[in-house]
């Protein structure tokens, strides 16, 4: 199977457009958190960081940050995310990638807590695209399609060898401890899993994300085959986990993994 | 013009993006000076750490409140609202994920894994005026004049044994 870098691209900026749009939204239903008085009150959140305390730069990011102006930021990148989805073109789309870009970083820094493992790919593969859209076609193209998916596949690499060298991940006690907790958990799936499926669950994570370059390097083929498991495997942490903003950081690098996979074989 | 213009914009771009790449190769399994010194100034989080789940979240950092009304009386500990998801809706939409995963963040640093501090320590920490506020969330009853707030882990529906109290603040009065 070949995908031209352009598909993928176009495919990526549609899918991250998506889920920032709906991470947007999510965003604006529970701004009573960014309000004063919230968690992410913003007079409490400036003083982690001494050039958001003082100076001039805390002073211009007071009047962005304070809300209700910060909502503002988020509606921008809503709408950006919106444009992106869409991809009417590559001018535009790199217009949208880079407001969207502006905007996750603004946001990062209005918050500074609560950031995980999909905010950052997100900004990887914004930026990855970013860089794309801005170059001219050829090889600068392709390295920023690289890019992503070297990070994809560090990601799931690095993740797999580092439950490979967990006790509990081998001994397959981390997913049924994972699926007990209030936050990752769930009751009716927490109840059935007994040590054996435990055990299975472990270690076919430890094998799935460890094996990420090889079967990167077998080829679009076994690539794609792997990348499919790699969705359901998402779906079903967002099911299990609620972790729901990571169907689309991650489905949104499989386009580049498997334009790799296609420029290796 | 534009094309050159673009090529020199692209080419800094990737070589900015290949420095990125070998940065977060990096940072998975080394932690040098130069990393813990990048680490401590990284406020945009640009450093990604894909080893999250390695250790699983054996403790759940779960805020409980309850106030003092103006009879003297207490009610009783209550988990915060934003604990109460909708399971089906979940998979799909989760708005408070974030604001969860910033107090597990605040609760962290409150409790510093297992040293607890001392309140007059805490008071100016923005990690604990996050958590007052987080607390103050709560709806309030008829008459209540203070909250405290609580930090436990294992409260979910299938754990074992009781909670573990992490931290017990001091009553805060409600404006």
């Amino acid at each position: 199977m070949s995908l031209s870098a352009d598909t993928a691209a176009g495919l990526s900026s549609t899918i991250i457009g998506l889920g920032i749009l709906l991470s947007s939204l999510a965003q604006l239903s529970a701004r009573r958190h960014l309000a004063e008085g919230g968690f992410f009150d913003w007079q409490v959140i400036r003083a982690r960081v001494s050039w958001t305390r003082e100076g001039a730069v805390a002073r211009r990011l007071d009047r962005l940050f304070t809300y209700p102006p910060v909502l503002w930021i988020i509606a921008v990148q809503a709408l950006s995310a919106a444009v992106l989805a869409l991809h009417p073109s590559a001018a535009l789309t790199l217009a949208a990638l880079g407001v969207v870009l502006a905007t996750q970083l603004l946001l990062r820094l209005r918050t500074q807590w609560g950031t995980d493992g999909a905010d950052q790919i997100t900004l990887i593969v914004l930026a990855g695209l970013f860089c794309f859209y801005l170059a001219p076609p050829g090889t600068l193209r392709t390295a920023s399609l690289v890019f992503i998916a070297a990070e994809t596949v560090l990601c799931y690499f690095a993740a797999g060898l580092s439950k490979l060298l967990d006790e509990r991940w081998r001994s397959g006690m981390a997913i049924p401890v994972i699926v007990r907790s209030l936050e990752f958990g769930l009751a009716p799936v927490s109840a059935r899993l007994d040590q054996n499926a435990g055990r299975l669950l472990c270690w076919s994570t430890i094998l799935w994300e460890g094996s990420a370059p090889l079967f990167v390097l077998l080829g679009p083929g076994p690539c794609l085959v792997y990348l499919g498991l790699g969705f359901f495997f998402h779906v079903s942490v967002a099911v299990v986990m609620g972790l729901t903003d990571f169907v689309w950081a991650y489905a949104a690098t499989y386009p580049a993994v498997l334009f790799l996979s296609d420029l290796i074989a | 013009m534009v094309h050159t213009a673009r090529l020199v914009a692209g080419a800094a771009g990737v070589f900015l993006l290949a420095v990125w790449f070998l940065l977060s190769a990096v940072h998975q399994y080394r932690s040098g000076v130069l990393l813990r010194r990048l680490r401590r100034r990284d406020v945009l989080f640009l450093l990604p750490s894909w080893t999250y789940f390695r250790h699983p979240a054996v403790m759940d950092c779960v805020v409980l409140t309850r106030d003092r009304l103006d009879s003297g009386e207490l009610t009783p500990w209550t988990r915060h609202r934003s604990y109460d998801v909708n399971l089906g809706l979940r998979p799909f939409w989760n708005p408070d994920r974030r604001v969860r995963y910033g107090v597990f963040d605040a609760c962290m640093q409150v409790t510093r894994r297992g040293r607890l501090p001392s309140v007059t320590a805490l008071a100016d920490q923005p990690a604990y005026r996050a958590l007052i506020n987080f607390a103050g969330e709560q709806p309030r009853e008829a008459g209540s004049v203070a909250r405290q707030f609580m930090i436990v882990d294992s409260v979910g529906d299938s754990a074992n044994g009781k909670p573990s109290t992490f931290f017990v603040s001091p009553f805060h009065d409600l404006r």
